[in-house]
C-alpha cells in the first residue's frame, strides 16, 4: 500500500494535554469534516506519572486515564463519520490501550482497525548506556535518586506506516505532539518524509494544532486590550492542508473562543527556541518566514521551511526526586501583610534545626498576593486586603516532608492573630532531565490488536 | 522617554525544562522595527535580573513580527522540580507587558500606540 496524493486534507486537535476534554474532541468529530483527529495527553512529567501508576499485579505502566471516555464517546462518533485517531494516549503502556481499545469497540460492534506503536522507553538503554545529562553535564547514574522511566520522542516514520497498513486507531506512548499531524498530512498529501521543506509546513501546522485551546482563544484575554467576548462554547483547533504546503487554520462554526492572527502568533511562538532551527523528529523546522492572513475561512499559514531532521533524539529521563511539601495559611483585614511575614519570620526559625538535619534539599516562603510568581521583582502595590503565606520545601524523605508542613499548620494556633485557611500537602517529587538517543537505539515498532 | 509595552505588544511564555521562552509580538507590524532596535536582549536581561541564572538570547521571527526572549536556567529546575508558584513561569508574559521601554523622544512606536511616560 502506498500513500494517497489528495489535493489536501483536513484534521483537527482532539486533546492537548492530560486532563483536556474529550467532550470537545467529540464535537469536532460529529461536525469538523475532517478526516483526522490527533489527540497529545503527555506533559513532560505525565508519562511519568503514568510509569508510576503501575499495576501492583502485573507490574505494568498505565495508559492515560481518559482512554474509557474517549472509547465511550469519542470512538463511536469517529468510526461513522469515517475519521483516524491517532494519539500518544498508550502513554506508559500502549498495548494495554490498544488491547482495551480493540475489545471495547468489539463489544460496542465498532469496525476500526487499532495500531500500538511501541518502542521509545529507554530506560534500559538509559541504564545500560548513562548517557550525559543535559542540564548537569554528568552522566544519568550520577543524578540522585532513582530512575523511573525514559522515552524518548519519536516521529511520523511510525505513524506513517501505521497509516499505510490501513489503521483507524493509533496509540502510541511518547510520539511528539506535532509528529502526530506530520504523519496524516504526509500520508494524504503523498509527501515524502524527507522533503524536508514539506515536512517543515506540516511540522508547523502541527504546532499551531498541537495546544488545542491555546489558539482558540485560551491563555490570550488580557483585558480591555486583548477580549474574548466569551469562553462558554469552545472549539479545538482544526486545519485544512493543501498539496502546496500551506494550510487554514479555523474552529467550529458556532463556537465562542477566538482565532485570529495574534491567537496563531502566540502559539506559533509558543514554547520554541530559535525559530530557525525547531527540532522534532521529524525535521529541522525553519518558523522564521511563517506568515499568518486571516481569511474568511480562517487563518491561512504559509512560509514554514525544514531541513534535514537531527541525527538524534531527545529523551526524557524521571527520577525520584524526594517529597514536595506545601503549607499555606491566610491573612485578612487590616495589617495582613504584617502578620503573614511575622508568621514568616516565626515558621523559618521553627524549622532550622529540621533544615540543619540535611533532608531539606530546598525550601522557601512566598507571600500570594506580594510576591510568590514573580519573586524579587515583583512589584507590589498598596496595602493588600489579603495575603496568604505558603511554604514550601523539597524534602529527602517524606518524614522530613511531614515535619516541614506541620510547621506550617502549627503557625494557625502558635502563630500571629487571626490565621485562617490553613492547607497542607505532601506530594512526590519527579525530576525530568534530558538526553539524546542515537536514532538507532529506538527500535521502533508497529503492530496491529486483533479486533 | 518610556514606552509601556503592555500598550504596544503582547506576549505569552512557554517553558522546557529550565529554559523560559517569552515571545512578544507588537499588535501593529509597523512598531516591529521599534521593538528590535528597543526591546533589547540587555534590557530585558537587566529587568528579568535574578529570574534568569543563565542567558538570554533574543531570535527573531521576521514573517510574523515577533521577538522571542530564550532565558536558561529560570525555572527553579523546570515543571518538574520547582517549588515554586508558577513553576511554568506563565506570569513572564506578563512580567514583559509591564516593563517600560526606555527609548529616544525622536524614537515613538510609528503606530502612534503607546502613552509616554
Amino acid at each position: 500500500m502506498s500513500a494517497r496524493q489528495n489535493d489536501s486534507v483536513r484534521l483537527a486537535c482532539g486533546s492537548a494535554f492530560g486532563d483536556d476534554r474529550i467532550s470537545l474532541a467529540v464535537d469536532m468529530a460529529a461536525r469538523g469534516n475532517v478526516s483526522y483527529i490527533c489527540l497529545d495527553g503527555l506533559a513532560e512529567r505525565t508519562l511519568a506519572l503514568a510509569h508510576q501508576r503501575r499495576d501492583p499485579v502485573t507490574g505494568e505502566g498505565s495508559f492515560d486515564v481518559r482512554i474509557p471516555e474517549l472509547t465511550e464517546t469519542l470512538l463511536p462518533v469517529a468510526v461513522e463519520k469515517g475519521i483516524t485517531l491517532i494519539a500518544n494516549m498508550g502513554a506508559a503502556n500502549p498495548a494495554a490501550a490498544g488491547r482495551y481499545v480493540a475489545e471495547q469497540a468489539r463489544n460496542k460492534g465498532l469496525k476500526v482497525r487499532v495500531a500500538v506503536i511501541e518502542g521509545d522507553d529507554v530506560t534500559s538503554w538509559a541504564r545500560d548506556n548513562d548517557p550525559i545529562v543535559k542540564e548537569t553535564g554528568r552522566p544519568v547514574s550520577e543524578l540522585p535518586g532513582a530512575i523511573i522511566a525514559a522515552n524518548a520522542y519519536t516521529g511520523a516514520d511510525s505513524i506513517l506506516e501505521a497509516l499505510e497498513q490501513g489503521a483507524t486507531v493509533i496509540l502510541g506512548g511518547r510520539l511528539a505532539d506535532p509528529s502526530l499531524y506530520v504523519a496524516p498530512i504526509a500520508y494524504e498529501l503523498g509527501w515524502s518524509l524527507d522533503s524536508w521543506d514539506r515536512i517543515g509546513a506540516a511540522t508547523a501546522v502541527g504546532h499551531l494544532l498541537e495546544c488545542g485551546g491555546h489558539v482558540t482563544g485560551g491563555n490570550f484575554a488580557d483585558p480591555p486590550y486583548r477580549v474574548v467576548e466569551s469562553f462558554q462554547r469552545l472549539s479545538m483547533p482544526l486545519a485544512e492542508v493543501r498539496k502546496d504546503g500551506t494550510a487554514v487554520v479555523s474552529k467550529l462554526a458556532d463556537t465562542d473562543g477566538l482565532l485570529n492572527v495574534e491567537t496563531c502568533k502566540v502559539q506559533l511562538g509558543y514554547e520554541i527556541h530559535d525559530p530557525e532551527n525547531y527540532l522534532t523528529p521529524d525535521v529541522t523546522a525553519d518558523f522564521r518566514n511563517v506568515t499568518l492572513t486571516q481569511t474568511a475561512e480562517g487563518v491561512a499559514v504559509a512560509g514554514a521551511t525544514g531541513r534535514a531532521r537531527p541525527e538524534q533524539l531527545k529523551a526524557l529521563v524521571a527520577m525520584d526526586d524526594g517529597f514536595l511539601a506545601e503549607a499555606q495559611v491566610s491573612f485578612a483585614g487590616p495589617g495582613a501583610l504584617a502578620r503573614a511575614q511575622l508568621a514568616e519570620t516565626i515558621v523559618k526559625g521553627w524549622l532550622e534545626e529540621v533544615v540543619a538535619g540535611g533532608k531539606v534539599a530546598e525550601i522557601k516562603t512566598d507571600l500570594l498576593g506580594i510576591n510568590s510568581m514573580l519573586g524579587p521583582v515583583s512589584e507590589p502595590r498598596g496595602e493588600p486586603w489579603e495575603v496568604h503565606l505558603r511554604l514550601a520545601a523539597r524534602c529527602l524523605d517524606r518524614h522530613t516532608a511531614q515535619l516541614v508542613a506541620e510547621a506550617g499548620q502549627y503557625i494557625q494556633v502558635c502563630g500571629p492573630a487571626a490565621v485562617g485557611g490553613h492547607r497542607m500537602s505532601i506530594k512526590p517529587v519527579v525530576g525530568m532531565y534530558t538526553f539524546f538517543v542515537p536514532r538507532e537505539a529506538i527500535k521502533g515498532s508497529v503492530h496491529f490488536v486483533e479486533a | 522617554m518610556e514606552i509601556n509595552l503592555r500598550e504596544i505588544a503582547f506576549s505569552r511564555a512557554g517553558d522546557k525544562g529550565d529554559t523560559s521562552n517569552v515571545m512578544v509580538a507588537p499588535y501593529d507590524d509597523r512598531d516591529y522595527e521599534w521593538l528590535k532596535r528597543n526591546l533589547t536582549t540587555e534590557f530585558v536581561k537587566g529587568r528579568f535580573g535574578p529570574l534568569v541564572l543563565g542567558t538570554i538570547t533574543r531570535y527573531e521571527l521576521p514573517g510574523t513580527s515577533m521577538l522571542n526572549f530564550v532565558m536558561e536556567g529560570a525555572l527553579q529546575g523546570g515543571v518538574s522540580r520547582s517549588i515554586g508558584v508558577d513553576m511554568h513561569g506563565k506570569s513572564r508574559a506578563s512580567f514583559m507587558l509591564s516593563l517600560m521601554v526606555p527609548c529616544d523622544p525622536g524614537d515613538l512606536p510609528p503606530s502612534g500606540r503607546g502613552k509616554p511616560g
